[in-house]
């Protein structure tokens, strides 16, 4: 992991469940980046990219709502085109599928350990 | 005049032809119709009989060997009637026909009896309506079935999902635990938690990718585990091999022995490399007499027995693990350490799992 590079690029995180979100934000703090904010549906999640432009994003899957973490992406991708790195509790095939049907910067699976956390953000931010 | 005579003896009797004043026509019109009625008639239960015998499964077939008795005695009254154009064998035809019509009013008694029965027997275009039937009625069922595996996959599945995401919750509070704590053995107490639900997190993602959602290929199980806890505790400094054979396990197996390597590896990385670099082996395979042997081995610095590195007057949290860990496999530990090589040995029985896989194989070994 490049430190210098990544000092300064800003993260969201967007997971409906608060514990979860929570750890995120913090093992992405530990790893000297900041946090931007933490969303827990599609709508609010686009709205603090569009607000924030953040490098990274980490995506749930599952989101309260409609709309899933896919859709998410796609919007965030559409406008403001920060990397996206899922991160899901299914490791099925066609959650896998759809995840593809965005450019998914990184696929993590839950629970994901510190370096699983830290090599995908280090990868999407490298490209 | 006997009896015998009366019936047998032509004697002062004229025969057919007599009647028929030798007109040649009629006689050879009699005598040719007769000749083929006959033929035809030990012809047609020939027929019959055989085909009864080609189809043992005919229901009544005692009813076709009636049959075939009465017609084959038609047969030969018409055949004595040519006879009895030239020779007056009258008694002898008699009791010919005597015999048929005792053939003739038996079957017909027999037959109306047994009408409705026959009539009763099931069509060629009812038993294949039958057929249909009941094969729609399996096909309703294999469906049926096939939806409710499809419901308890899905149903795993979501289990699985929520496990997952309960433990992501779990690393969640241990993270944010950490952040409150300053005291450093604290806070490594906590990394070793979150590494442990790491590896029964790991055991889960492998089962919702198994295509059963019951056992799952231990070998790149193993590998994903032992580069994560190396790589996230000691980047490249530290070089890793991961052998394994490929074994279908379970849950209750896998859990265990993943722990069991995340304790060995993690002390490997803990206490065997004072000075950054070194290698770490992890290897599973399978002995002679079909136990699984899990080998975890470092070229650290090695420790004495008698004083584990590392540890205080307690006995460290990562070697009850791995004592109850072994026990409850119902497996052996064997644990040497000198400079440079420090070398763990575990042997457990393989898991049931396995079983059908390893039976072949394992015999030829036993054999050999």
């Amino acid at each position: 992991m490049n430190a210098v590079a990544l000092q300064k690029s800003t993260v969201l995180v967007v997971d409906d469940e608060f514990l979860v979100a929570e750890g995120l934000c913090m093992q992405v703090e530990d790893m000297n980046l900041s946090v931007c904010g933490t969303a827990t549906n599609a709508d609010e999640a686009l709205a603090l990219a569009m607000m924030f432009r953040p490098e990274v994003v980490l995506m749930d899957m599952r989101l309260r709502g409609e709309q899933d973490g896919v859709d998410a992406a796609l919007a965030i991708h559409a406008e403001v085109g920060s990397k996206v790195i899922f991160i899901t509790g299914s490791r099925e095939q066609s959650t896998i599928d759809r995840i593809h049907q965005d450019h998914p910067a990184g696929l993590l699976f839950k629970p994901v350990s510190d370096r699983q956390l830290r090599m995908a953000i280090a990868t999407a931010l490298e490209e | 005049m006997s009896w015998v005579d009366w019936l047998l003896n032509p004697t002062g009797l004229t025969p057919h032809g007599f009647c028929l004043s030798w007109a040649p026509g009629l006689v050879a019109l009699h005598a040719g119709s007769d000749a083929v009625i006959g033929l035809a008639y030990l012809s047609i239960p020939l027929a019959i009989a055989a085909f009864v015998k080609m189809r043992p499964d005919i229901k009544y077939s005692w009813v076709a060997y009636l049959f075939v008795a009465f017609i084959l005695a038609c047969g030969t009254t018409h055949l004595m009637a040519i006879l009895t154009l030239w020779a007056p064998a009258y008694g002898i035809e008699g009791l010919i026909k005597l015999v048929t019509a005792g053939l003739s009013i038996a079957t017909a008694a027999l037959l109306w009896p047994l009408l409705p029965k026959i009539a009763a027997l099931p069509s060629a275009a009812e038993l294949e309506r039958r057929v249909e039937e009941r094969t729609a009625e399996l096909a309703r069922v294999v469906e049926e079935q096939k939806a409710t595996l499809a419901q308890r996959d899905l149903l795993l599945r979501e289990v699985y999902h929520r496990v997952k995401n309960n433990l992501q919750m779990v690393d969640g509070l241990l993270v944010m635990q950490t952040r409150q704590i300053t005291d450093p053995d604290a806070r490594k107490a906590l990394r070793g938690l979150r590494d442990r639900i790491f590896a029964l997190g790991l055991v889960h993602q492998q089962l919702m990718s198994s295509s059963d959602l019951k056992t799952f290929d231990i070998a790149p199980f193993l590998s994903e585990l032992s580069s994560n806890i190396v790589e996230g505790g000691a980047g490249d400094a530290v070089s890793l091999s991961v052998e394994a054979i490929p074994l279908d396990v379970g849950l209750d197996f896998a859990i265990p022995l993943g722990l069991l390597v995340n304790e060995l590896v993690t002390n490997s990385l803990k206490h065997a490399f004072p000075d950054g670099g070194g290698e770490i082996e992890v290897n599973l395979s399978r002995t002679e007499a079909g136990e699984l042997l899990l080998v975890v081995a470092d070229n650290g610095r090695g420790y004495s027995p008698k004083a584990p590195r590392g540890e205080g007057p307690k006995v460290a949290l990562g070697s009850t693990i791995i004592q109850g860990l072994v026990a409850q496999m119902e497996g052996t530990i064997m644990v040497e350490s000198q400079q440079g090589l420090t070398r763990s040995e575990i042997r457990v029985a393989a898991p049931l799992a396995s079983a059908p896989l390893a039976a072949a194989p394992l015999a030829g070994e036993v054999a050999a």
